[in-house]
């Protein structure tokens, strides 16, 4: 199926992009892959939205994540071991029923400088900040790197019954003037920004990200949205587009297209996701999501050269 | 049917089957300190920019991915 410009997602981002005061508490709203989320922050703190964020902003009075923000005293450690250390930002916890993400900085001893707990599903949460850290005076993000994207990588695979919405991908996605949807993926350093500076200003071709994309199957067909959480390239659309072909990035001497067996390939896409690994409901939910995409679109390794050529090669389908 | 015919009959079940491949183990490239968001990486530009590593109040030192 040929893809046009029309056919990017629909909804377009308000100009909300400043917290809007409500009696005792402000409210903030950005939607990314189709996933709304508010914040509703008490205590007289004053939000504002990252600059990449801007994009992103949208207006509901119910959001399908919201999370009440408020300032804490200093915030404690649990006594109990986590589920899960990200060994740098986040570690996670077991708690009521649902979890409780801890941010540290890397500095031994110290309290976190804020703590959210969420219910199983992450679509209900509370956000405190510590004192220690904020105040009133200055707008924040209360989202702010990592927690935006942690709770965007559980909400999106704990769905009731291992029913997943979508992944997270490290990758570059550009729609190209015939409406071809490209995943171009990779690690840091595998060249998505470099590629994604390549195929600016190609007339027609839009720039989703070049760094992480949301996957997500819309009335049976898999589509590659946008996210603020951009590269080198500093690419962020709210945009989304229907995805026809997968690549994982190898920089090389000339430029080449080499079909990958779908084994293969669900094991690079799988090695380049985004996934809560400490969750076997989220790992088979993404397994068998990256399965059924190996199965129904191309899959190729593409061996480049970060030169204009390597353009043309993916527009011509040829390596 | 006697012993020959039972020969045959295997015989053109083992052609029909698919030819056995011993399988291959694969060695996939993971970053896990990426794959889990763990680290910040900001230094300018890069990565998931957050205010948290620019911000005065709090400063990380968890560059990385």
């Amino acid at each position: 199926m040929s893809v046009t410009q029309t056919q990017f997602a629909t909804w377009r981002p308000s100009a909300a992009k400043r917290a809007v005061a409500c009696g005792d508490f402000s409210r903030l709203c950005y939607r990314i892959g189709d996933v709304s989320f508010g914040m509703k922050a008490f205590d007289g703190l004053r939000m504002k939205l990252d600059p990449s964020l801007r994009g992103f902003a949208a207006e509901s009075a119910k959001c399908d994540v919201e999370v009440k923000i408020s300032l804490a005293d200093k915030l404690q450690v649990p006594a109990q071991e986590p589920l899960f250390a990200s060994g740098g930002l986040w570690t996670l916890f077991a708690e009521d029923g649902g979890y409780r993400l801890n941010f540290l900085r890397s500095f031994a001893g110290e309290a976190p400088y804020k703590t959210a707990w969420f219910d199983e599903e992450f679509r209900r949460g509370e956000l405190q900040l510590s004192r220690e850290f904020f105040n009133t005076r200055d707008a924040v993000y209360p989202m702010e790197y990592p927690l935006d994207e942690v709770l965007m990588i559980h909400h999106l695979t704990s769905g009731k019954g291992g029913c997943g919405k979508g992944i997270e991908v490290h990758a570059l996605g550009v729609v190209d003037d015939a409406g071809g949807g490209h995943l171009f993926l990779g690690h840091s350093g595998a060249g998505k920004s470099t590629s994604a500076r390549l195929w600016q200003g190609v007339p027609g071709v839009r720039i989703l990200s070049d760094d992480r994309i949301i996957l997500r199957r819309r009335e049976g067909q898999l589509w590659m949205y946008g996210t603020p959480w951009h590269g080198d390239a500093g690419i962020a659309s709210p945009h989304a587009a229907l995805l026809t072909n997968v690549y994982v990035l190898e920089q090389a001497p000339r430029n080449e297209l080499v079909e990958m067996p779908r084994s293969i390939a669900a094991a690079e896409i799988f090695a380049r996701s985004f996934v809560p690994r400490h969750c076997p409901e989220a790992l088979q939910f993404a397994l068998q999501f990256i399965e059924q995409l190996c199965g129904e679109l191309p899959c190729q390794t593409f061996r480049f050269l970060p030169e204009r050529t390597a353009v043309e090669a993916i527009r011509h389908g040829r390596g | 049917m006697d012993w020959e015919d039972k020969d045959e009959v295997r015989l053109a079940d083992e052609r029909e089957a698919e030819a056995y491949e011993a399988p291959k183990v694969l060695r996939v490239s993971l970053r896990p300190a990426e794959a889990v968001l763990g680290h910040c990486k900001v230094t300018g530009s890069a990565g998931p920019v957050s205010a948290s590593c620019r911000s005065a109040t709090i400063t990380c030192r968890s560059l990385g991915s």
